[in-house]
C-alpha cells in the first residue's frame, strides 16, 4: 500500500488547489492536461481502410485525428434502415452547409466488408448524391471490428444492430457522443454543430 | 476481481433476477471497458482515512446570500418579490482531492460565487435551509455561471443546464437539455449555459398547485439534487462533478428536533446527506471516464460526498440519513453492517417524493438506483448497537455491466464509516408513526385520467420510445395541464434495466407488473420521481402536471442511456 502510494505521490501531477481567497470565483482554474487525442487514442484504431476511391486510408490519422467527425456503421445491401439513414445524413450535409469538407466530416464505415467493395461503395454513394467531404470506407472484418468496439458500438446481435446511431465528436478537443441517425435532419446538424467550434458561444 | 464472464463460468449467474453470490466478490471494482484494455484500474487506497464532507471537521459551506439583481432574465421576473433570495453558483473547472492519497484531480464543480476559502473537495456548499410552501415572490433565484473554459479536454462539454432535480419549477428554470427551435413563444430561445454565460433559475418553492390549485402540501419532497443535463453529455458532466444535493424543509418536517409540534425527526449534525458516486482513477491519481460506454459507466471507486470511503463520527443516537444516488449506472443495496458482516436494522422515512405516509420499520435493507432518495433513520442507541463501536454503510450489490446489476452478495464494498462515540447523550427526535399522510388517488379521478402508453425497446442499436428514436425538437408527448394522466412504462429493451425519470411532478406507482407496488413506492405511501423498470417490466403510475406550462422531459437515468437518446420531451400545454 504504502510503496504504491509512494509512486503515486513521485508521479502524480502536484498542483495547487483552487484558493479562492476573499475575491470572488472570476474564472476557471484548472491545470493544462494532456491533449484528449493522447488519452482518447486507445478508441481511434489506427486500422488500414479503402475508401469508395480506391484510396488506402488510416482510420486514426486519416479520417478522425485533428477532425470534427460523423461516424456509422452500415452496409450497402441492407433494407431496413441504411437507406433512410444514408437519405437522412444527406439532407444533414446540406444542412451543414460550408462545414461540410470544410470542418465537419461524415465517415461510414461497411460492417459488411467483404460485400463492400471501394466499386460497390462507389456506386452506393453515386446513388445517393452524397458530396464531398462523405468518406465511405471498407478493410478487413477484424479491423472493422476493432473500430466498432473502440467506439463502444457492442451489440452483439446481428449487423443490423450496429446501423442506427451516429457517433459525432472533435477529436481534438475531445467531445464525443452519439445519437440516432433518425431525427430530423435540423435537429441532427444543430446536435453536430455544437461541437464544432467549442470556443464558439451559444449551445 | 469478478467479472460477469467469471460469473458465468462459476455457473451462478442467472439470465435476470438475481442470484446470491459467494462472499468476497471484488464488485465496485469494476469497470467494463478498462477491465477489456487490461489497464486503468484505480489506484488501490486505504479506506476510512478522510472525514465525511459535510459532518465534523469538514462541513460544506452555506450560500452566500447576495443582494437582488436588478437585471433578472425576462421569464423569471414574475416569481421574484420581497422575499426571493438571490443566490449565485460558479461552474468551475478546479483540482480536488478524492482522498488523502491521491493528488489533486481536475474536476467541474458547483461552487458558491462568493464561497471565499472553498474547500478542495468535489462538494462544497449547501443552499440555505430551504423552505417549502412559499408564496410566488419568494423562493431562490439561483444565477449559474459558467466559467469553464473551452480547453480540450478528455470527456464532457463545457456548456451546461443545470435540473433541479424533484422540483416543480417553471420550465426555463427546469435544466432543459437543449435550445430548442419549435417552443412556445414564452420559452426562451437560450435555456442552457455557453461558457462565459449565465441562466437565472427560478426555484419558487410553492407548493403544487400554487396557480391551478387545489393546493398539494401532499407533494413536498424532502431532499432534492441538482446537476448538468446538458443533451448528449450529461453522463459526462455529471460524472466530471456537476452535481450537489439540497434537503428541504417545512413547518411539519422542520429541521428541529426539539420541537415538539413539528415531526421531530433528527435535524441539524444528526441529519447527514449521503450522496453516493462511483469514480475511476489513473495511475497518476487522475479521474477517468469511457465516452464510448453506452451501457453505463461504471467507477471502480466508492464516493460518499465526493470523498473516497469516508469516515464519519457519530453519538449514540438517532441520525437522519439523506441517501442519493449520484452514480451515471451503478445500482446499490444497502446495509448497515459492521467488521463481524452482521446487518443492523433502518426505519425508512422518505424517498425522492419526500416523506412517506408512515415510516417502514425495521427494514434489513434497500436498493438505491440512480437518482433514487432514500432517507434512512438510524438509532445508534437502540440495544441492538451495544457493544458496537462500529458501523458502516455497505453496497451488497454486484455490477460488473452498465446495464444492470448481477445480483446481491452477502459480503460488499464498505461505503462509509461510522464511529459510535461511547458516551451516553440525550435525543430529543423521535420517528413517529405518521409522518406526512396522504390519499391515494382516488377512483374517480384515474376514471376522468387520460391513459398513455410508453414502451421503451431498442432496435438498431438505439433506444426508441413506442418503436420510434425520439427528437429533443418534437414531443413524444403533448399533455394538457391539470389533466390527470394514467402512464404505463413498459421496459421491452432486453436484458437492460432502466429507471425511468419524469420532470415536474411526482408520480405515484398504481400498478407494478400487474401487482400492487411495495409500501417504499406504493400510492398513498410513497410519492416517486423515478421508477425503476428492470428487463421485461410493466408499471402503472399516475401523474398530473399543474401551474407550470412548457417543454419538460422523462428520460431514464443511467446517464449514458439518456445520452443515448433514451429521454422523451413531453409538452405540458393549455
Amino acid at each position: 500500500m504504502g510503496r504504491r502510494n509512494a509512486v503515486l505521490f513521485v508521479c502524480g501531477v502536484m498542483v495547487a488547489a483552487v484558493a479562492g481567497g476573499a475575491r470572488p470565483v472570476t474564472s476557471a482554474a484548472g491545470q493544462a492536461q494532456s491533449a484528449p487525442s493522447s488519452r482518447l487514442a486507445r478508441h481511434f484504431p489506427n486500422v488500414p481502410l479503402r475508401t469508395q476511391d480506391n484510396r488506402d486510408v488510416r482510420f486514426y490519422d486519416d479520417l478522425v485525428k485533428g477532425k470534427v467527425v460523423l461516424i456509422n456503421f452500415m452496409f450497402t445491401t441492407c433494407t431496413s434502415l441504411c437507406p433512410r439513414s444514408t437519405a437522412n445524413l444527406v439532407k444533414v450535409q446540406e444542412l451543414l452547409g460550408d462545414h461540410a469538407d470544410r470542418d465537419v466530416f461524415l465517415v461510414s464505415i461497411s460492417v459488411d466488408p467483404d460485400h463492400d467493395t471501394p466499386a460497390v461503395l462507389k456506386r452506393y454513394a453515386e446513388r445517393y448524391h452524397t458530396r464531398p467531404g462523405w468518406t465511405f470506407v471498407t478493410g478487413k472484418r477484424e479491423d472493422v471490428d476493432l473500430i466498432r468496439r473502440g467506439l463502444g458500438v457492442r451489440d452483439n446481435d446481428d449487423q443490423s444492430q450496429h446501423t442506427g446511431m451516429l457517433i459525432y465528436g472533435n477529436e481534438a478537443f475531445g467531445r464525443w457522443a452519439s445519437t440516432p441517425v433518425m431525427q430530423s435532419p435540423a435537429t441532427l446538424a444543430a446536435i453536430v454543430l455544437r461541437v464544432v467550434d467549442p470556443r464558439a458561444n451559444g449551445g | 476481481m469478478v467479472t460477469r464472464r467469471d460469473l458465468l463460468k462459476m455457473g451462478i449467474l442467472g439470465s435476470s433476477g438475481f442470484v446470491t453470490l459467494p462472499s468476497g466478490g471484488g464488485f465496485g471494482r469494476v469497470s467494463r471497458f478498462f477491465d477489456h484494455n487490461n489497464q486503468g484500474s484505480s489506484p488501490r487506497l486505504t479506506p476510512f482515512v478522510d472525514e465525511l464532507p459535510g459532518t465534523g471537521n469538514s462541513p460544506f459551506q452555506t450560500l452566500t446570500n447576495v443582494d437582488p439583481f436588478s437585471n433578472v432574465q425576462d421569464y423569471a421576473q414574475p416569481f421574484c418579490g420581497p422575499r426571493t433570495h438571490y443566490y449565485e453558483i460558479a461552474v468551475v473547472e478546479r483540482n480536488v482531492k478524492f482522498h488523502r492519497d491521491l493528488p489533486p484531480t481536475s474536476v467541474w464543480a458547483y461552487v458558491d460565487k462568493w464561497g471565499g476559502n472553498i474547500p478542495d473537495r468535489l462538494i462544497t456548499f449547501q443552499y440555505p435551509k430551504i423552505r417549502l410552501g412559499q408564496q410566488i415572490g419568494g423562493g431562490y433565484l439561483a444565477r449559474v455561471h459558467n466559467f469553464l473554459t473551452t480547453a480540450p479536454r478528455d470527456f464532457g462539454f463545457p456548456n451546461v443546464t443545470v435540473h433541479f432535480h424533484g422540483g416543480h419549477q417553471p420550465s426555463p428554470a427546469d435544466g432543459f437539455p437543449h435550445d430548442i427551435s419549435n417552443r412556445p413563444s414564452s420559452f426562451p430561445a437560450q435555456v442552457t449555459i455557453p461558457v462565459g454565460g449565465f441562466h437565472d433559475y427560478a426555484y419558487p418553492f410553492a407548493d403544487v398547485g400554487i396557480f391551478d390549485g387545489p393546493i398539494e402540501e401532499a407533494e413536498r419532497p424532502s431532499t432534492y439534487w441538482f446537476h448538468d443535463h446538458f443533451l448528449d453529455f450529461t453522463g459526462q458532466n455529471v460524472y466530471r462533478g456537476l452535481a450537489n444535493i439540497a434537503p428541504a424543509f417545512d413547518e411539519l418536517d422542520a429541521g428541529d428536533e426539539t420541537a415538539s409540534d413539528t415531526l421531530a425527526l433528527p435535524s441539524g449534525a444528526h441529519d447527514i446527506p449521503l450522496v453516493l458516486m462511483d469514480k475511476t482513477f489513473d495511475i497518476s491519481g487522475t479521474m477517468v471516464f469511457d465516452p464510448f460506454n453506452g451501457d453505463g459507466f461504471l467507477g471502480d471507486t466508492m464516493t460518499v460526498n465526493g470523498v473516497v470511503q469516508p469516515y464519519c463520527r457519530v453519538q449514540r443516537r438517532k441520525y437522519r440519513f439523506r441517501f442519493l444516488n449520484g452514480s451515471n449506472a451503478r445500482l446499490y443495496q444497502i446495509f448497515a453492517t459492521n467488521d463481524l458482516r452482521q446487518t443492523f436494522p433502518m426505519t425508512q422515512i422518505a424517498t425522492e417524493g419526500g416523506l412517506l405516509g408512515h415510516p417502514i420499520r425495521n427494514l434489513q435493507s434497500f436498493s438505491l438506483f440512480m437518482s433514487e432518495r432514500v432517507e434512512v433513520v438510524v438509532d445508534f442507541a437502540d440495544r441492538i448497537f451495544d457493544g458496537q463501536q462500529v458501523v458502516y454503510f455497505e453496497n451488497r450489490m454486484a455490477q460488473s455491466d452498465g446495464r444492470k446489476p448481477d445480483g446481491v452478495s452477502s459480503r460488499g464494498t464498505k461505503l462509509v464509516k461510522f464511529i459510535i462515540d461511547p458516551a451516553t447523550v440525550d435525543d430529543p427526535s423521535r420517528v413517529p408513526d405518521t409522518l406526512r399522510p396522504f390519499a391515494p388517488i382516488s377512483a374517480a379521478e384515474l376514471n376522468a385520467s387520460e391513459h398513455r402508453s410508453f414502451r421503451f425497446d431498442r432496435r438498431h442499436g438505439v433506444f426508441t420510445i413506442n418503436g420510434e428514436p425520439v427528437d429533443i425538437e418534437k414531443p413524444v408527448s403533448i399533455v394538457q395541464r391539470n389533466k390527470g394522466q394514467v402512464w404505463t412504462f413498459s421496459n421491452n429493451s432486453g436484458g437492460w434495466w432502466h429507471p425511468n425519470h419524469v420532470h415536474s411532478e411526482f408520480m405515484r406507482v398504481l400498478r407494478r407488473n400487474g401487482r400492487t407496488p411495495p409500501l417504499n413506492e406504493l400510492d398513498g405511501n410513497a410519492k416517486k420521481d423515478t421508477i425503476l423498470l428492470k428487463g421485461g417490466d410493466k408499471v402503472v403510475v399516475y401523474v398530473k402536471f399543474r401551474d407550470y406550462p412548457g417543454p419538460f422531459v422523462t428520460h431514464c437515468h443511467n446517464l449514458e442511456h439518456e445520452d443515448m437518446a433514451m429521454m422523451g420531451r413531453f409538452d405540458v400545454v393549455d
